[in-house]
This record gives structure tokens, C-alpha cells and sequence, in this order.
């Protein structure tokens, strides 16, 4: 039986490429599968279960990474990716194929050997891998984000962290208060404070978290409880017991 | 023979003298320190001024060639080259014009560049993106005749259309369009130039990443016009993404 091959590339001329250069370097190899996203992929790979398969990292639908983790012990997979450092460091600790484009004859034809040695072995396990660059991904991404995605009215609207004077907690919405505009997104505050740089902001109330520099004044108001007032903004915050400390000496 | 001066004496005297030394001397130290004062300041502000025009060329150059686009063309280029001769012609053209226009960023005067000279490269790369996406990407440039020679910074706008591809046309299935317009508008402060840059594409959403460009566009903003420009990113309720820069005009006389 002559192996196969699914390509999956979002940029035509490229798939196109790919697809003369693996049928001139392997003939026997059949593609029964391009496709132009990571959904089409993952449906051809269950309908058409390929031997090998292509899959670039950057694709709509689903990433090459995502797909992968369908494939793992279905198909053969080699990644082509145009610059994608931190996965390509990867990939080269744990010896999984991959191509950089644009792709040379030469470097397909070591691949295409490579592979040619592994058909008859069960595909490699690159489970650990995936997870590995998926981490990779997240703490490039966790510390600090610069900014968050709201929701105002029925759009969407961008807000820099550098403009929000507050965010509070109310009835499973999480409001974003800035100087000019009232958001709401619906991440607890509880999952949002480790994305948030702790020096810039504070927690002080279950449902509050300040930017510290928005801070105008902290006073004590008639019942004795430690508030609160902002530059820039008429509301009152409260400070609950628990994040008093952050105030002592008050 | 002389007479000494006793202690008394001494006391006297310097009790004599000493509001009239404090009279003198005190309105020289004030006067003198002020004269200190204001040229440290001066010295501060052109120091500042320095940093601040250090800051801005990093920006721009951070805001250079992203090695992924350059790769993605140049393999869209390799497969062109045996399909379609003339599309590859045409491919190698727009690249050209692009490096030309992007690379020689930092040598040039950033405040000699055009809103005219940012669409060009805006248009570059958008020519070779539609190229290399095959009919998923559609494109519009509409902006008023006397608009083009207001002066704009370089590479700000590209980062808004690099990510209207990147993060709305792209990972969304099947095809999308990119329009750029400009108005101008006026505003508490004056003139401003609105340009929007409008997809129709996937709409914003987690996947916005580090937002490392849009950083670099807002911390340009911000030292070369404090709070008097802004940038916005909204995606209303029909979808997609528009993205608006708002620069203020600052007695730049339309022709």
C-alpha cells in the first residue's frame, strides 16, 4: 500500500508548492488531502487517515499545534512554519520533523528520508512537545497584559491595562473602569489578578482591584471603614478588612 | 599703641553688621540659585527633549520588517515563480517597493514622512498579502485629496492594517476586506486627522496576543503628542474590527 499525505497550508500558492515539490522528491507518496485551515484538516485527517501530514503553524480555524494533538497517533507530522522561534526550539530538542519556508529541495529531501526510514513504525508521540510550546505560548503571554478585550454595549472595544483606574466585581461581571468609559469583561477577578503587574495594581476589597497610582486618598468615613477616593473618577472604593494591611499606619 | 578689642566689643560689632551682611548677601544667594535653577531646567528639557527623540527611533525600529512576512513572501514567491510568471514579476515589484519604503525608516526624518508616504506602504503590503492570500483578501484605500500631505508618523499605520490581516482576516475561514479612510475632524482641541482602518474579519477577541505593536503605536502617540492623540479599537455588533487613529493637525494648513 503507498503511504499518503495531507497538506495543510492557508496561503494557496504555497500549498500549491508543497504539494509539486512532495509529488517531483516522493512520487509513490499520495496526497489525498489539501486543505486551507486547521478545521478542514482536522476533519480530513479523521475522514481520510493520511500516513503523513503537513501541517503549517499558523492557520484560521485551527493552529498546526492543534491539529497535531488530533494526529498524534493517527499520522507522521511535520510542521512547516515561515519563523516561528520559540516552537523551532522545540521541535529540535525533541527531534520532530519540521520544514522552514520557504522549503528547499534539499531540506524536504532529508525529511522525506527521514520519513521514509519511520513508515513502517508507529507514529512518534509528540504529546509532550505540544504541551511544551503551548506553555512556551502562555508565559510568553501571562505577565502583565497589556490589554483587555471588553465588552460596551453590544461592541467590543480594546482597552489599554494603562488607562484602567479600577476594576470591580458585580453580579458575575467583572466591570473596567476608565477615565472615560465603563467596560465589562467576564473574567472573575480571582483569574484576572495574576495577569495584572502587582506594584501597579492592588486588590483592596473581594470585589475591588485599584491601580495604585489612581489613588487620591484614603480616608476613614463615618462608620469607621477605610475607603478610598480616585483622581479622575467621582466613585468611592472600599478597602475590607483584609487588604488593610496594604494601609497601615492609617 | 593700639587698643584691643575685647569680647564685648566683638559682639557688638558683628551685631552691627550682620543684618547688613544678610541684607546684601541674601537677595545675591536667592538671585544666584534661581540662575542655577532655571539652567539645570534648561539642561533637564534638552536632556528630556534627547531621550525622548532616543525613545521615538526605537519605537520605529522596533516597528521594522517582522521576519515571518518577509519568509511567508518570499516561499509565496518560490511558488509563483514556476505558475505564474507575471504574478511573480508583480509580487517581487510590491516587496521592492515596500523594502524601499519601510527599510530606510530610521535614516530618514520621521517628521518629514506623509500620511501620503504611509498609505504607500500600507498599500504595498496589502498588494502582497492579496497576492499571497488568492482571493481571501480584498482591499480599499479611500482618502481625500487634500489630507495626503498632512504630516504622519512613519510605520503607526501600518501596524493598524498589519493587524487587521494578522489577527482579523487571517484566522478567519473563507475571504475577507480591508478598508482605509481618512477625515478630517475637529475636536475640543482643534484639527485632528481621523484615519480608520476597517475589516470585516473575526472581530477582537482573546487571541490579540501581546498586542506588542499596538504598545508600540500608543507609547509613539503618547511622546510625540501627549493626550492629544488617541487610538481606539472597537468591534461593533455586525462584526469585524475598526481601528481609528486620531492625530492632531496642529496648524497644518490643508492646500
Amino acid at each position: 500500500m503507498s503511504p499518503t499525505a495531507l497538506v495543510a497550508e492557508d496561503e494557496a500558492p504555497q500549498r500549491r508548492e508543497l504539494c509539486r515539490m512532495l509529488a517531483s522528491r516522493w512520487p509513490e507518496l499520495q496526497i489525498v488531502a489539501e486543505c486551507s485551515d486547521g478545521s478542514a484538516a482536522i476533519a480530513a485527517l479523521h475522514a481520510h487517515r493520511p500516513t503523513v501530514a503537513f501541517l503549517d503553524i499558523r492557520m484560521a480555524g485551527a493552529t498546526g499545534l492543534e491539529v497535531a494533538r488530533q494526529a498524534c497517533n493517527m499520522a507522521h507530522v511535520v510542521f512547516t512554519t515561515a519563523y516561528e522561534q520559540h516552537a523551532i526550539e522545540a521541535f529540535e530538542v525533541e527531534a520532530v520533523d519540521y520544514l522552514l519556508k520557504p522549503v528547499t529541495v534539499e531540506r524536504l529531501d532529508r525529511t522525506l528520508q527521514r520519513l521514509r526510514t519511520r513508515l513502517s513504525e508507529a507514529p512518534k508521540d509528540i504529546g509532550t512537545v505540544l504541551e511544551a510550546i503551548r506553555q512556551g505560548f502562555r508565559c510568553a503571554r501571562s505577565a502583565d497584559i497589556p490589554w483587555i478585550t471588553a465588552s460596551l454595549g453590544n461592541s467590543i472595544k480594546l482597552i489599554a491595562t494603562e488607562d484602567v483606574l479600577f476594576f470591580r466585581a458585580d453580579e458575575g461581571c467583572t466591570w473596567v473602569i476608565t477615565r472615560l468609559e465603563k467596560a465589562s469583561i467576564r473574567t472573575p477577578l480571582k483569574e484576572l489578578l495574576p495577569a495584572l503587574n502587582p506594584d501597579v495594581f492592588w486588590q483592596i476589597h473581594r470585589s475591588v482591584i485599584v491601580r495604585v497610582s489612581a489613588i487620591c486618598a484614603v480616608r476613614r468615613n463615618e462608620l469607621g471603614r477605610l475607603e478610598i477616593a480616585l483622581h479622575d473618577s467621582e466613585e468611592v472604593l472600599p478597602v475590607s478588612q483584609a487588604f488593610r494591611w496594604r494601609f497601615r499606619g492609617m | 599703641m593700639h587698643r584691643l578689642i575685647g569680647p564685648g566689643g566683638l559682639a557688638f560689632g558683628l551685631l552691627l553688621w550682620l543684618p547688613l551682611v544678610v541684607a546684601i548677601a541674601w537677595p545675591v544667594a536667592v538671585l544666584w540659585e534661581r540662575r542655577v535653577e532655571g539652567r539645570h531646567q534648561r539642561e533637564i528639557a534638552v536632556l528630556q527633549r534627547r531621550r525622548q527623540e532616543t525613545n521615538l527611533k526605537l519605537l520605529v525600529l522596533q516597528a521594522q520588517i517582522e521576519p515571518h512576512f518577509l519568509f511567508n513572501t518570499l516561499a509565496s514567491l518560490r511558488a509563483l515563480l514556476r505558475e505564474d510568471v507575471t504574478r511573480a514579476e508583480a509580487m517581487v515589484d510590491a516587496l521592492v517597493r515596500h523594502l524601499r519604503a519601510v527599510l530606510p525608516v530610521v535614516r530618514t526624518d520621521c517628521a518629514a514622512s506623509t500620511l501620503s508616504d504611509q498609505l504607500v506602504i500600507c498599500a504595498s503590503y496589502l498588494e502582497i498579502m492579496a497576492n499571497r492570500m488568492e482571493g481571501r483578501l480584498a482591499y480599499g484605500i479611500d482618502v481625500p485629496q487634500p489630507l495626503l500631505q498632512t504630516p504622519f508618523r512613519p510605520l503607526i499605520l501600518l501596524t493598524l492594517v498589519e493587524n487587521a490581516v494578522k489577527h482579523g482576516i487571517e484566522p478567519k475561514v473563507g475571504s475577507g476586506r480591508i478598508r482605509i479612510e481618512a477625515e478630517r475632524i475637529m475636536d475640543t482641541a482643534g484639527f485632528a486627522v481621523a484615519v480608520r482602518v476597517i475589516d470585516n474579519g473575526v472581530g477582537l477577541s482573546r487571541s490579540v496576543g501581546q498586542g506588542l505593536g499596538l504598545r508600540n503605536v500608543r507609547e509613539q502617540l503618547a511622546l510625540c503628542y501627549g493626550n492629544r492623540a488617541a487610538l481606539s479599537l472597537v468591534s461593533p455588533p455586525e462584526g469585524g474590527t475598526i481601528a481609528c487613529l486620531q492625530i492632531p493637525l496642529d496648524g497644518f494648513e490643508l492646500i
